[in-house]
């Protein structure tokens, strides 16, 4: 018993020490909410940041899904056990909204970034009432995937809709093919994270989801209450399946679909699997092109003077225009910097993969909204509107109007 | 006494049923983590893959350091385990056999924290924890679950089955009180023990969301969070068949303790049923 005692007296002393080890180096505690191929390319480019700086070391780990690690970093603020860094979801609402600013800070620092060289749209979505308060890094945008071999057979033109008229005539014929052809399990239409797409759609309405200073939705206008008849009116013929959203790209991958809306971040895994010809293109639009913005940011939280420029430092070597080539080539994310998306790498990969194009093409088009503290609220009010209007418990303008509501009375709570 | 070729018909049924239902989805499990990722949605579905996949299964252990992980669990597990039993067994004695005042009122407050929910409790505990800067240590992981008021209750309705004349004959005998529970109630307290033991384990094993906010670093990681490695965000979709062989890894350990210690469950509980 004394000898065990002992023992394990030792064995902890001799772990405490490890630490000492690294004493020379600046450890920079990390937390990054990505997992699955994005998760290890991640890790790699850490390791590699990691092989090559002899003075920081940055200690990376995963820390779950955005839920997940929103609940971490919420716990955390709590009891401040915060990391220096990390690459979180909803990023601003943890540091900005704590009058955390130490992004816009670094930025316009001595060791700042060429701002200019980032797409307005991706700031817009660090920023939290103004300010910037966190980084771009790994950022998505729907895409329209559709299966050409399935067009072909139903005597289609294997080509992307480019409006959403295209789309539905599209669609009816393929609805009609499959019918006759007593094609089983057919849907010409689906969408995965509908409530992003659904954002999606009213924007290529004309409509808008805030108004201006985020204090209210505005949902419940007449061009956005539009889109949501829409989307109704692709349920009410037979074009999209009501409800199962989320087993979209399932359904795409099996063959079971002609059209998939989905992320970008999709496009690597998506076509290395499926067994058909495929393609990407851009989303059809209506009134105008836009496409949403989703994703992670690379942030920071106040440390020792040295760590935070450690951590800066890691930050900056991220986004440098090689690394994030590196990174979209890799994932699918789309690249946030303009040169990335022009060096010779990515437009190699255009010819290779040709599915990358439309995907990262299309960020000309891109619309965002700065991070308000309703948004988690908004996002999930939307989802459920989608299942009343899907399966006829409310009209879109009843659904919106109750949307618009609730959320006021949420933000009435809140501020 | 036979029953009836119809009523053992009937019942045979109905056992194969859920038997059945019990069986297919680890069959199904199974039959994912052997495929390609391109099989995996399709329809009609395969059972049997195209080709069977067994590097998945050493992708897997190569993708997270899971041996880490396991001996994580297992220690966090077993350590938890012997906390909970002999936290139970003394409280539990002390709420079916010491006489103090308010003694019942005590017992309901501690079956009341039954029905607090863990998310409620998570961020107080976490400040405890970090107050006492125990974040992202082994102690965090198992000293808050070293006691539940379940495996009192569980034991302490056992204990009241055992006739109190047993302890005044052991006493009489001058055996003490700490001796008389470790040798004469525990031995006979086997099947309340077990089953303590078993959730206690089986909690601490499948545990993941406080895991996952107060470890830090990847060597101290349990099992759960290394499943959700192959679990992604909106972007690049779930790795089904590493989750499938993941998980199956992950259960291998319970499913052997099951299959092995049925037996004993299945005696203790006839055994106890015989008695009272």
């Amino acid at each position: 018993m004394k000898r065990l005692l002992v023992l394990s007296l030792v064995v902890i002393l001799f772990l405490s020490a490890i630490p000492t080890a690294f004493a020379s180096k600046v450890t920079v505690p990390f937390w990054y909410a990505v997992g699955g191929n994005a998760g290890r390319v991640f890790q790699e480019m850490v390791d590699e940041f990691n092989a090559t700086n002899p003075r920081v070391f940055v200690d990376a780990v995963y820390t779950g899904n955005y839920g997940d690690t929103a609940q971490k970093v919420t716990a955390s603020i709590a009891a401040n056990t915060l990391p220096a860094g990390g690459l979180i979801p909803a990023a601003p609402l943890f540091t900005g909204r704590n009058g955390n600013y130490l992004i816009d800070e670094y930025l316009h620092g001595p060791q700042g970034l060429d701002m200019d060289d980032f797409y307005d749209e991706f700031w817009n979505y660090n920023r939290y009432q103004g300010r910037i308060a966190s980084l771009p890094f790994n950022n998505s945008t729907p895409v329209l995937f559709y299966n050409k071999d399935i067009l072909k057979e139903a005597g289609l033109e294997p080509v992307a809709p480019e409006t959403w008229d295209e789309l539905v005539a599209m669609s009816i014929h393929l609805r009609d093919w499959a019918q006759q052809n007593r094609v089983r399990n057919f849907f010409p239409i689906n969408m995965r994270n509908q409530d992003w797409m659904l954002k999606g759609f009213i924007l290529q309405n004309g409509g808008e989801l805030m108004n201006e200073d985020y204090s209210a939705a505005l949902i419940n206008e007449p061009a956005a209450v539009e889109a949501l008849e829409f989307w109704v009116s692709l349920i009410d013929q037979n074009l999209m399946p009501a409800g199962v959203h989320d087993r979209a790209r399932e359904q795409f991958i099996a063959g079971n679909l002609a059209f998939l809306f989905d992320s970008t971040a999709g496009v690597g895994s998506i076509s290395q699997t499926v067994e058909f010809e495929m393609a990407t293109a851009m989303l059809p639009g209506h009134k105008r092109r836009a496409v949403t913005l989703g994703g992670a940011g690379l942030t920071m939280f106040p440390s020792k003077p040295e760590v935070q420029d450690a951590t800066w430092e890691f930050l900056t070597w991220l986004l440098s225009p090689e690394n994030v080539v590196r990174w979209s080539s890799a994932t699918g994310y789309v690249p946030v910097r303009k040169s990335a998306l022009e060096s010779e790498e990515i437009q190699n990969l255009f010819q290779e993969q040709p599915y990358y194009k439309a995907a990262f093409e299309q960020l000309e088009h891109v619309v965002s909204m700065e991070q308000f503290w309703e948004l988690g609220a908004l996002d999930e009010a939307i989802v459920n509107l989608i299942s009343n209007i899907e399966y006829k418990a409310l009209t879109p303008q009843q659904a919106a109007d109750k949307l618009v509501k609730e959320l006021a009375e949420e933000i009435k709570r809140n501020r | 006494m036979r029953k009836s070729l119809g009523k053992r018909i009937l019942v045979h049924c109905v056992l194969i049923v859920l038997g059945v239902a019990m069986v297919v989805p680890f069959l199904w499990m199974l039959s994912t983590s052997l495929k390609g990722y391109h099989e995996i949605f399709r329809y009609p579905p395969n059972w049997i893959p195209d080709r069977f996949q067994w590097s998945n299964y050493l992708k897997v252990w190569k993708l997270a350091p899971f041996g880490r992980f396991y001996l994580n669990s297992l220690f966090v597990g077993i350590v938890t385990t012997v906390g909970q039993v002999i936290t139970g067994v003394l409280a539990a004695y002390a709420f079916a056999r010491l006489e103090f005042k308010g003694r019942d009122r005590v017992f309901m407050l501690f079956l009341a924290t039954l029905m607090v929910p863990t998310q409620v409790t998570l961020i107080p505990t976490y400040i405890v924890m970090s107050r006492i800067g125990w974040i992202n240590s082994y102690q965090c992981l198992i000293v808050p679950f070293i006691s539940t008021a379940f495996s009192v209750f569980l034991l302490r309705q056992f204990f009241l089955t055992i006739p109190p004349e047993l302890e005044e004959a052991a006493i009489v005998d001058g055996c003490s009180k700490l001796r008389f529970i470790f040798t004469i109630l525990m031995p006979l307290a086997k099947p309340a023990i077990a089953s303590v033991a078993l959730f206690g384990f089986l909690g601490s094993w499948n545990s993941y969301l406080w895991p996952l906010i107060v470890i830090n670093s990847n060597d101290m990681r349990t099992l759960p969070i290394g499943l959700r490695y192959f679990v992604s965000q909106q972007g690049g979709g779930s790795e089904w068949h590493y989750l499938m062989a993941a998980s199956l890894i992950v259960m291998l350990p319970v499913l052997l303790v099951f299959f092995f210690a049925q037996k004993q469950f299945i005696e203790g509980i006839a055994r106890s049923g015989v008695k009272g």
